[in-house]
Parts: structure tokens; sequence; C-alpha cells
């Protein structure tokens, strides 16, 4: 038994991959590491390419150029069925003529198991998704949730050496989804499996990366772990697909220690930075929306509000400061509403704001 | 794993290439005498064998020498790659080996099975070099497929074609493209053929159109429900033996008619001729017309008219400027297609044409009458230009002005109601068309029980028996033939299907162009064709069973490649992914995952090739030998000879046979749906 848990997963390695569909380029050189054991997310909008990475690795789409390894060995033009990379599908893909047992066997039938070999492992696999009991129900006869743990059970079972996962909780509810995240999360941490995790849902990928790849028009445009994407993202883009972020233009007045020091309005701030830009250099600053509060008193930035929305947990504003608008998220409740047209001074919490730009 | 993956890819190629190097001692390389290779073999006669022949054909010995380092190769473990660019290139090099050796060092030499076992292993070893080098994306079932069925399309459907080029403008051995011209001018009748072709596939198209049109809207809109009725009546023509409805009109309106002699009292022969073909293809192309634009309007969305209303538009003006310009390009759609089919038609122009002669016709009457293939060559170029265009125009053009699928979201499809005066004058077409067509059919039923009709209406069973001692022999060879082509048809269809909506490689734009493409050749045309490609060597096929097997399968080719490709669209495409990603191969996905999910449109097209070649007459009529009788042919004989009463009692019987395949079919489909909605709950 436990035999799932003995897997040879595998490192994986993508060398200048580039795909092109006609004269479309899906995927423009791209180069990534993912470690052995590591669960990373591709992240981006729709057509970023980052569904025909994960395509790429599984063998069903053929790069243009560049190369795949996995475990040192060059997979690039390895048929899929000989590859020894699963994935669990948007649509679960489960065979719908086929019970559970049947799904989730499907690879082992293909490799001639014996049979009293594959019911253990059946068992196995559907106790490690908490199935017990149901292989002899219809794919169709299961709610959503138990049909994504048989895509799942379908997909370990054959013990891959990489998981591929692709926007596997875009078909549950919202509840659903956070549940199914969270076990997913716990059962590729407990294997140790390699994993690659396609979505398009910034929350889901914050939950659980070890680290997240920001794919943005065919190629990456950020790799860190998900705090550091959060707090120190390195270009607007990112900075506004992980989560909300308002982009404040800046003018770079020098260093002060370990920050640097930019005038907004007649405002300065210090904030935290990656890399330096030119003395009196125009830049943007990144802060969440938050990070900025109503000031107590008659200092800080002035502003005025445009919008007021009730939102329940907070009071979503939004506020013109000179000629740009910045969105400020009052998590203060007991406060009353602001009304539209009042003007108010704003504050920022310094060490939250992130300089973008600058030269590495 | 690893060490397990190897062996099974190398274990066929090895084992394989062994047993085809055995057998390559034993099958016939090719044909001596006139006895066939099977024959040759049963009799121990081994002189066509490759072996004995190398003494006149040298170059021969190549290719199991070729064969034999394949082998080595397989056994000898080089770098991976190095094993199957080595594989890669012996197998190209005996492939084009032979068929240089074939088309211009030896076109004498009569290939039989064992060339036939030769030339598809290399090709399958090719096709598995390709796939291992990553060359064509898939393994060495998609790119053997591929690469298969490339070769029997380019021999059995571009080659025939190739050839009528070739007769028609070689003279004396010279190519001559201006001979096409002379001959054509030389002939008298070239000008009047021609305007008669068009002349009658113009009004059919307009006519089937029209009235398809008005079925359509009559079914979908109207609020008297006659959908089941119509949609019984529109398969009628399918499961309609050639004939019959020519039998028919004669029986009705022809010059001891029923209604024009026996209630009328007129006698008239108005119907042979134009006014003839007309009303018989009329009737013949109508439900299909009625089968297009039906598509067409019931994928309208009714919010549109409704947005219509809405905005202030009465029933007609939202007719007029909604409906109207939206069903356009699938009215053009309809009527290009009837245009094609009125061209191919070959029954009811034979029948009904009197001194009103079309190309079909007089491209057999060329070869049956004056013995000119020249002449039919150059007919069936004509022919078969205007053909290609239009399948062109719809295909490339109309087809692509539909409107159809622009929103992607599935159209509600509510019913709105017709403006009064249509909607009735609609319904009352529709009863005179079932009328018509219930008396036509019964005409031929009633014709068959009579002992000479319009003369001696008395009651006789003499035709049947008539059938039971002549008739029966080409009745269960044509049952026997159709069934053996039908899964054939099923197969390939379902394969192509699968390749083009599954799969991108190279040429797949002329692949796919290439298999629907004997949809636009007229049957006619199929028919010289392979009369004059097939009568010598290296490939002798006619006076055989096999030449009219392998006619059906790749004229009824398009019918399995449409039902295959409307099913598979229905299959989400992750489900194969995820049977690949789990390691099964092409072959098992097909089998396991989608052969079990598509088993009705399998089914369908499998009963409608059979239906189709049961009714074949315009390209076998050319094929047809003495050993082999098909039913049409016989058909067509005994009215040629004047007996119609047994012509209408053979037409009664293939009726009843094929609305049983049919019947039969409509309960195993429903069984099937059943069972997949059991299972998806």
């Amino acid at each position: 038994m436990a035999e799932i848990k003995k897997n040879d997963t595998a490192d994986l390695k993508f060398q200048n991959i580039t795909k092109k569909f006609g004269k479309v380029t899906a995927v423009n050189n791209v180069s990534l590491d993912v470690e052995h054991g590591e669960m990373i997310t591709l992240l981006g909008p729709s057509g970023c390419g980052k569904t025909t990475i994960l395509r790429m690795i599984a063998g069903l789409e053929i790069p243009t150029s560049g190369k795949i390894l996995l475990g040192g060995e060059d997979i690039t033009k390895l048929p899929a069925n000989e590859r020894k990379i699963t994935m669990v599908f948007q649509s679960y893909a489960l065979f719908p003529h086929m019970n559970v047992f049947e799904n989730i066997v499907y690879g082992l039938r293909v490799l001639r198991w014996k049979d009293d070999k594959i019911k253990d492992a059946a068992e196995e696999a559907l106790k490690l998704v908490g199935l017990e009991g149901l292989s002899k129900r219809g794919a169709s006869e299961l709610s959503g949730g138990q049909q994504q743990r048989v895509a799942l059970a379908r997909a370990l079972i054959l013990k891959p050496k990489v998981l591929l996962f692709d926007e596997p909780l875009s078909n549950l509810d919202a509840k659903l989804r956070n549940r199914m995240r969270a076990e997913i999360r716990n059962l590729q941490q407990e294997l140790g499996i390699t994993s690659v995790y396609v979505t398009h849902d910034q929350s889901e990928a914050l939950a659980i990366s070890d680290r997240i790849v920001v794919m943005d028009n065919s190629v990456i445009s950020q790799i860190g772990s998900p705090v550091d994407l959060y707090t120190k993202p390195e270009n607007p883009f990112v900075a506004d697909f992980i989560g909300e972020a308002n982009i404040v233009e800046g003018i770079f007045k020098g260093t002060e220690g370990e920050k640097a020091v930019v005038q907004v309005s007649d405002q300065e701030f210090k904030v935290n930075y990656k890399n330096l830009p030119e003395k009196n250099e125009k830049i943007n600053l990144m802060i969440r929306p938050e990070d900025i509060y109503f000031s107590d008193d008659d200092s800080g930035l002035s502003g005025n509000v445009e919008f007021a929305m009730y939102q329940g947990s907070m009071n979503d504003y939004l506020i013109s400061v000179d000629s740009s608008e910045i969105r400020l998220h009052d998590y203060n409740y007991s406060r009353e509403l602001k009304q539209q047209n009042t003007s108010v001074k704003l504050k920022v919490r310094e060490d939250h704001i992130f300089l973008i730009g600058g030269k590495e | 794993m690893q060490n397990i993956i190897l062996l099974n890819q190398k274990k066929p190629v090895l084992i394989g290439s062994l047993i085809v190097l055995i057998m390559t001692s034993v099958v016939p390389f090719t044909v001596t005498g006139d006895v066939s290779s099977l024959a040759a073999l049963k009799a121990g006669d081994f002189s066509g064998v490759l072996w004995n022949i190398t003494d006149n054909y040298p170059l021969l010995r190549l290719l199991p020498l070729i064969l034999m380092l394949i082998i080595a190769n397989a056994v000898i473990p080089l770098k991976k790659r190095m094993n199957a660019k080595i594989q890669l290139g012996l197998s190209l090099a005996a492939i084009i080996l032979f068929v240089v050796h074939t088309i211009f060092i030896a076109p004498e030499l009569r290939l039989a099975n064992g060339s036939f076992l030769l030339f598809f292993t290399f090709l399958s070893l090719f096709a598995g070099s390709l796939s291992k080098l990553g060359i064509i994306q898939g393994d060495v079932f998609i790119s053997g497929s591929v690469l298969g069925i490339s070769s029997l399309l380019i021999i059995f459907i571009l080659f025939p074609l190739f050839v009528i080029l070739i007769r028609a403008v070689a003279v004396e051995g010279i190519l001559k493209p201006g001979n096409i011209f002379t001959t054509l001018y030389n002939y008298p009748s070239t000008l009047r053929i021609l305007k008669n072709s068009i002349l009658m596939s113009v009004t059919v198209g307009f006519l089937a159109t029209a009235i398809g049109f008005a079925f359509a809207l009559i079914v979908e809109r109207s609020k008297f429900r006659l959908g089941k009725l119509m949609n019984a009546f529109s398969l009628l023509p399918i499961i309609t033996p050639p004939f019959v409805i020519g039998l028919a009109i004669i029986f009705m309106f022809g010059k001891v008619g029923w209604f024009t002699s026996g209630v009328l009292g007129l006698r008239v022969n108005f119907i042979f001729g134009y006014v003839g073909i007309v009303m018989a293809q009329t009737l013949s192309f109508a439900p299909m017309a009625y089968l297009i634009i039906s598509g067409v309007i019931k994928s309208l969305d009714s919010s549109l008219e409704e947005a219509s209303y809405t905005l202030g538009a009465g029933r007609w003006r939202s007719f007029r400027t909604i409906i109207w310009p939206l069903v356009r390009p699938g009215l053009a759609n309809a009527f290009l297609i009837s245009v094609i089919e009125s061209l191919a038609d070959f029954a009811n122009p034979i029948l009904l044409g009197g001194d009103f002669d079309v190309l079909a016709t007089s491209i057999y009457l060329a070869i049956v009458g004056r013995y000119d293939e020249t002449l039919a060559a150059c007919l069936g170029l004509v022919l078969l230009s205007i053909t290609l265009t239009t399948f062109l125009v719809q295909r490339y053009w109309v087809g692509k002005k539909s409107y159809i699928t622009v929103t992607g979201k599935p159209s509600r499809n509510k019913r709105l109601p017709l403006p009064v005066v249509l909607d009735y004058s609609l319904a009352g077409l529709t009863i005179i068309w079932v009328l018509l067509t219930v008396s036509l059919y019964g005409s031929v039923f009633v014709g068959s029980f009579v002992k000479l009709w319009g003369i001696n209406y008395e009651f006789t069973l003499k035709h049947y028996q008539y059938f039971f001692t002549v008739g029966l022999e080409s009745y269960f060879s044509t049952l026997k033939l159709a069934s053996i082509s039908a899964p054939i048809t099923a197969v390939i269809g379902l394969v192509i299907a699968y390749l083009i909506s599954r799969y991108h490689f190279y040429g797949k734009k002329f692949f796919e162009f290439t298999s629907m493409l004997s949809f636009a050749i007229p049957g006619t045309i199929v028919g010289i064709g392979y009369v004059m490609a097939f009568n010598k060597a290296p490939l002798i096929l006619t006076g055989g069973a096999a030449i009219l097997i392998i006619c059906f399968v790749f004229r009824n080719m398009p019918v399995g490649i449409r039902s295959g490709i409307a099913a598979l669209q229905q299959i989400d495409p992750s489900l194969e992914e995820a049977s690949i990603t789990l390691g099964a191969g092409n072959f098992r996905t097909l089998n396991k995952i989608i052969l079990p999910l598509i088993k009705p449109a399998i089914f369908s097209g499998l009963v409608f090739s059979f239906v189709r070649s049961m009714t074949a007459i315009s390209a076998v009529i050319f094929l047809v030998s003495a050993k082999t009788k098909l039913a049409t042919t016989v058909i067509l004989g005994r009215i040629e000879g004047g007996k119609l009463g047994i012509a209408t009692a053979y037409c009664s019987v293939l009726i009843v046979t094929m609305m049983l395949a049919i019947g039969l079919m409509y309960y195993f489909v429903n069984k099937l749906d059943n069972k997949n909605k059991g299972l998806r709950g």
C-alpha cells in the first residue's frame, strides 16, 4: 500500500520555448525551471499563453522551437502518452461511458496491470481523494466536486513525474472552490509531487503556489513567491493583475538609507524599491487600496471623493488627487460612508509602497 | 518502465517486417496469366512471387533487401533518434523505388496482393518513423492513417480524373491540349447538350430550393404541425432506387398515364424531355434542399425576430428584413447542391430524356453507343468543370457567407408565427406535395401487381415470379457488395473525420478537399475514369467485384465523413487528451473513448452508405460485368427491354429492403441513444 506516495516525480526545465500557431505567437522564448516537488502556477489573462505552456508540458502541443527537459531528459518531441505526465482538465474530462472505478484505472489498464493490483491501487486512490465507496457510480452521477476528485485520483494513480492542472476549479461554485484548492494544495504537499497549475484567478494562485509565473502577451512578466509578487511587483501589469493596485506617478528624488525618496503632488514618501531610476526621473509607485487611509488631521495628500460605494466588509472609494484617480478601501466600517464630492486628506503606509521601474 | 516502452515500440517493427518478408516469398507480387493472386496462392503457383520475377525486373531485388536492413536497424540499438532516422530514410527509399518502378520502369507489370502488402508495409514503417521523430504529431496510428488514406485517395479519386484528362488530350501518343476543343467542336451536339444541361440544372435548382424553403418554413414555423410528416417524406429519396420516380411519372402522366389519359382523357407525350426530367429531379432533390434550409432556419435565433417586433415591424416586414436575408446563404447553398445533383443525375435523364440529351447521358452513350472514349473523356471534362466550379463556389464562397455561427451561443428556438397568408399557402402546397408523392409511389407499387399499366389493370403476381427467377441473383449480389462496402466506408469515413477534426498535419487542406471531392464528381465521370484507369497494368480491377466495392466506398465516403465530423463535434476534445496523457495511444483512444460515444453516428453512417450503394447507378453502370450484376443495372435493362412491370416489381422489393434497413437503424440508434443518456444522467 501507500504506493501512490512513493512517486518518482522529477524536475522540469523549459529552455527558450517558442510556440507559433500559424502567424500567431502563443508563447515567445520562455525559459522556466520547475523544481522537484514544487507547485508552480502559471497566472495570466486569457490568451497570454499559459495554457499553451501547460499543453506543451503534457505533450499535447509540440513547441516550434526550444527544449523541454524532464529530470534532465529531453522530452520535447516525446509523444504525450509516453511522458508519464498527467493532467487534471478544466472540464474534468471524465469518460461519460465509464464508472468511477473504470475512469480511475484507465491508465493502469493501458499498462496491463493485473486485476487485483488494479483494485488495490484504485482503493488507495479513492481513499486519497476521499471518495471511498463511490467506485461503482457513473461519472455523470457525481457532483462537480466529486468529479473533480475523480479526475485528480485518475491523474495521481499513475504516479506521474509531473502533475498538471488546467484551471481545475473554474467550474465549481465559490465556496467549493476555496475548499478544493486547500485540498489540492495539501495533497500536493503530502505527496511532494512536481505540479504546474494554470489559472486566471489571482487569489487562487496566491493561495496554493510555491511560486507564481505571471504571464502577459506570450512572455513571462515576473516569477516569484506569492508574497514577492504581491508586495514587490516589477511592473504595472503584475501590480495590477495580482490584487488591486493604484499606479501613482511620482518623481524620484534620491535614496535615504534603504528607502527611495519619491515626490507625489506636494508630499514626499520613503518607499521600498528593487531597482533605482535616474535622479528626477518620472517613476510609478504601486499603492494597494488597503494601504491608503483617511488622515485624522489636516496633513496628507489632498483629494476629492469621486465615487463612494458601500461593499459590506469595507467602503470602496475613488478619489481624485491632482489629475489622477486613486482607489481606497476603508476597512474601518464603523466609519460612515463619505459622500461624493467631499474634500479629504489621505495618508499612506509608506513601508507598503513599492517603486516600479528603474533599471536593473 | 522506460525499457518496456522501448521494447513495445520496436517489437511491432521487428515482427511485422519479418512476417512480411516471409510472406513476400509466398504471396504473388504480380499476376501471371489470368489467375487472381488468391487463386495462384491456392494452386501453389509461385511464378508471380517477387523472387521469381527479379530476373526480368532486377531493381525489385532492392525491396526485400531494404526490408532486411530495416529489420537489422530494429535489432541493433543505436541512439533512439538515430534508429528512427535510419528507418525513415530506408522506408522512404523503398517507397520511391516502388512508385518510380511501377510508373516509369515497368508500367506493364500487373500488381497483385504481394506488391500492395510490401507498399503498405513500407508506408507504415515510414509513418512510424515520422511520428517517432515528431514530424507528424501523434503516434504511428495517426501518421499511418494519414499516409495510407492519402495514397488511397490519390489512387482512387485523383488518378482516374488524371487518366480522363490524359485520354482527352492524347492523340496517338502525343499530348495536345487543343484536342479537347477540336473533339467537342467536331461533335455536332456539343452546344445543344451543354444548353440542355444548364437549362435543366438551373430550373431544378430553383424549383427544388423554392419547395425546400417552403417545407422548411412550414416545419419550423407554421402553426400547422407537419414536422414529423415532412421528416418522413424527406427520407424517401434516399431509399428510392433510381428510375422509381421516372417510372411513376410515366405511369401517371405518360401517354397511357393514369392521370393524363385515364382522368383527363388525353394522349400526350410531353413528359419525355425537359418537363419530365425537371419534374422527376425536383421531386428527388427538393427534400434534400429542405434538409439544408431547415438546418439554417432552426439555427436562427428567434430573439432577432422578437427584437424586430419590439422595434415596431410587423410579421411581413420582419420576414422580409430579418428571416429572408439571414437564410439567403442557406438558400444559395441548397440551390448549388441541387444543381450539382441535377447535373450528376443519370437515371432520370436516361429514362425520361427522349431527345433532350444532357451531359451525363451523352457520356454514357459515347461509351456504350459510339465506343468513343476520347469524346466521353472530353464531355466528361466539361461536366466535371461545371460541377467542380459549382462545388467550389458552394464550399468556399457561399459556405463562408453563413451568418449562423456568429454568436456561438445556442439559439433559442421559439416558434414565432408566420404571416397568415403565407402560412396557409405553404400548408396548401405541402398537402399537394404529399398527395403527389403518395400517388407516385403508390402507382409504382400498384404497377408491380397489374398486368400492363394503362392497358390492363388485372391483378397478377407474374412480375414477382419473374423477379424470383431472374432477379434474385443480382439482388443478392447487390446486397452482398453493399454490405461489404458499408463497413469499409464507415471506418474510412470515421478515421478521416477524426483526422480532419482533431489533428493538424502537413497537407491537411489537400487531404480534406480530396476526400470531400467525390461529392462533386458526377458518378458518370467516376465510372469512365475507373474503366479507363483500371483496365490495364499496373492495376487491373475491371470485371470483378473489387472495383464495385472500391467505387461504392469512395463514392459514399463523404456521407461517412460528414456524420463522423458532426458526431465528433459533440465530444469534448479534452476526453481524448485525458486518455492520451493517461498513457493510451491514439488507436486505444479511438477504440475505447471515441467509438463508444459516437456509436449512433457510426451506425447511421453504415446504413446510409449501404442504402446509397444499393441505389447507385451512374458510376457502376460502367463497371458491372457478366459475373457481377447489380440490381439497378438489371432494372435499367428491363426498362430498356420495355418490361416496366418487372422493373416496378424489382423496385418495390428494393424499397422494402431499404425501409427495413432504415427502420432497423432508427431502432438501434434510439436504443443506443437511450443507453448513452442513462450514462450521462
